[in-house]
């Protein structure tokens, strides 16, 4: 092997080094990052499903409540309540935007991502006749 | 020479290989947010249709879907705007209303319809009603299996 042949290969062999690491580190970045964010989505499943088991579980000790604003009213702190038991060491916010007559809007936010739901109280059982204060 | 160019390509075939399956798991992960908005829709559009009929349209719920039509205590006009709802600013259909009886739970169907970037998707909801005058007394989680009964 001559010396400009050794020089070609070790110029080739670098080449392709950088590439491959370049190529390796987005990669890795990539996968790290997919991976925060399923995270992200698997907390904010866990959140809604708990919301909707928090519900039914107020439903059933407290009984139906006779105004359904009321039974929106009493659902909203123990909503509020859940990030820091279902998991207190990740944070999401809850809100609760303007929704219609005789439903709940939730919508729970982490890490820029989001997943909202209308609830019903009256269809979860905690308050009767679709009643609705003013 | 032969040497420098196989062990480059291997490292490149390594490197492109942890990238393709970065962008296949990002692939997956973009659908499972479609997959749970679409979710969230669906059991949005149920929770919205029980809220309306428990609170504007009673008499409604003790009739099937298809009978909703001659009702005297809806306006054809309410029937329309009930079996084609807007949730959360998507327009959604209900395909199916059947009320339990003797204490058996109903079913309601409804369906996303599809738009831009996205497929019609359908779910069904268990739904048990009580008291006089009729109520719904408890909307069950999505049933497995689509929109048919």
């Amino acid at each position: 092997m001559t010396m400009a042949e050794a020089v070609a290969a070790s110029l080739v062999f670098l080449l392709g080094c950088s590439s491959a690491a370049q190529l390796w580190s987005q990669g890795l970045r990539a996968s790290w990052e997919l991976a925060r964010r399923e995270a992200q989505l698997e907390r904010l499943d866990t959140l809604l499903v708990a919301s909707e088991g928090a519900a039914r579980k107020l439903a059933t000790t407290g009984g139906p409540a006779v105004d359904c604003q009321v039974a929106a009213a009493q659902l909203m702190p123990v909503l509020q309540a859940l990030p820091a038991a279902v998991s207190p060491d990740q944070p999401a916010t809850l809100s609760f935007p303007a929704s219609g007559p005789g439903l709940l809007h939730l919508r729970w936010e982490t890490g820029g991502l989001q997943r909202e739901r209308l609830l019903s109280p009256s269809a979860l059982g905690l308050c009767q006749e679709g009643s609705y204060g003013t | 020479m032969p040497l420098a160019v196989a062990a480059s390509g291997v490292l490149m075939l390594l490197s492109l290989t942890l990238h393709g399956m970065a962008m296949q798991e990002r692939l997956q992960v973009g659908a499972r947010e479609r997959v749970q908005r679409e979710e969230d829709l669906l059991a949005s559009a149920a929770h919205q249709l029980l809220a309306t009929l428990n609170a504007s349209h009673p008499c409604l719920l003790g009739l099937p879907l298809a009978q909703w039509e001659g009702a005297s205590c809806a306006s054809p006009a309410a029937v329309v705007a009930l079996k084609k709802p807007q949730v959360l600013a998507v327009p959604v259909k209900v395909l199916a209303w059947q009320p339990g009886g003797n204490g058996q739970a109903g079913y309601l169907a409804v369906r996303l319809e599809p738009a831009p970037g996205r497929a019609a998707r359908e779910g069904r909801f268990g739904v048990l009603l009580a008291g006089n005058p009729i109520q719904v007394a408890q909307l069950g989680p999505r049933l497995l299996g689509g929109a048919q009964p």
